[in-house]
């Protein structure tokens, strides 16, 4: 098959319900060149422009907690939008989308990267060399809704990824995943370049002929 | 003959060329061979500090036959990515024999049919002829397929 277009869309509703259109529709909304994803704190309101108050996420004093809100940072209207039902709070599986317009070879994978070079995957968020502390947790559900508390997969380079579905398929197909950022009090010692470091880049990985 | 193209050619002699597989529609997975494969040949460049060299990948002699382009596209960016091209021949009831040509290096690796792609089965597969004695190799130069 020829390569895929692939379009990548976030729920912005409560809804759990599946995108009925690749470009968008009144739950979803279509990725553009720019957007970017981005963790805050409660504060953070759906619809906030990106120019006023911006509220980062609080490392817990001890112990581990998940940061609050998931936003596309959506770079042509200004704002940012939240992905309401991004984390683990609820057992929600239509919340971050992947439209393939045709069947990869392979099943196609959620990884998480350095940089756009896809080379390491070594930075203190994802998880300083050891994978299993990346801060990234995402669980793939276009099979099945996850569990309430679910605990994702921490993904990190080629080897620590998520698998969006579970078999091959044929004709065009919308993937779904959910995912949660966890941060730890180990955090308090990071220096703000790895806070500041907006080099990450997330990536699907598929095949084609 | 023209690199980055595969030369198929099928038992009764009959022949088929790929397009070009750079460029997101390669034209394997389209197409429906009714013709097992008896050979399938793939010229490319190498190049490093020390030139430009001409190589062909040659399968011969399969089972069946797999090719696919590896790629990546980043979520933010939209940007793609190509990892690698894999070549993969199956010589018996599970062995597959494979070589993968990625921006730094060219790999011969070998998998049990249905953990060939890191562990997880691929589709596309065409049949073969599994007769003989089936082989993967790398030439220099680009191989004359329509003399063999």
């Amino acid at each position: 098959m020829a390569r895929p277009s692939v379009n990548l869309l976030v729920n912005n509703s409560a809804n759990d319900v599946v995108c009925s259109n690749p470009a968008g529709d009144s739950n979803y909304i279509l990725f553009a060149a720019g957007d970017y994803l981005t963790w805050r704190d409660t504060q953070q309101l759906d619809d906030d422009s990106m120019t006023a108050g911006s509220y980062p996420v609080l490392i817990p004093e001890s112990g581990e907690d998940d940061a609050p809100k998931m936003f596309l940072g959506d770079v042509s209207e200004g704002k940012f939008k939240q992905i309401v039902n991004a984390g683990n709070a609820s057992a929600s599986r239509y919340v971050l989308a992947a439209y393939f317009t045709c069947e990869p070879v392979t099943i196609p994978r959620l990884e998480a990267w350095d940089d756009l070079t896809h080379t390491t995957a070594a930075s203190r968020p994802l998880g300083n060399g050891t994978p299993a502390d990346s801060c990234f947790r995402a669980i793939a559900t276009t099979d099945a809704a996850p569990s309430v508390d679910w605990v994702g997969t921490p993904i990190a380079g080629a080897a620590n990824y998520v698998s969006l579905t579970s078999a091959l398929w044929s004709g065009a197909k919308y993937l779904y995943w959910n995912m949660r950022m966890v941060v730890d009090d180990s955090m308090l010692a990071w220096a703000t370049e790895d806070w500041l470091n907006s080099d990450l880049v997330l990536a699907l990985h598929f095949t084609y002929n | 003959m023209q690199p980055w193209k595969i030369y198929i050619s099928f038992e009764d002699g009959s022949r088929h060329v790929t397009e070009d597989i750079r460029f997101g529609r390669p034209g394997w997975g389209d197409v429906l061979f009714t013709k097992g494969i008896k050979q399938i040949v793939f010229p490319f460049t190498v190049s490093n500090c020390r030139g430009t060299k001409k190589a062909s990948i040659i399968l011969r002699d399969m089972k069946e036959y797999n090719f696919f382009v590896e790629c990546a596209m980043n979520v933010l960016s939209g940007k793609m990515i190509t990892k690698g091209v894999w070549f993969l021949g199956q010589k018996g009831d599970s062995d597959v024999d494979a070589i993968i040509i990625t921006p730094d290096m060219v790999v011969f690796d070998h998998f049990k049919r249905g953990r060939e792609y890191r562990g997880e089965p691929s589709g596309g597969w065409k049949s073969g002829l599994s007769i003989g004695n089936p082989r993967l190799e790398i030439r220099e130069g680009w191989y004359d397929w329509s003399a063999n």
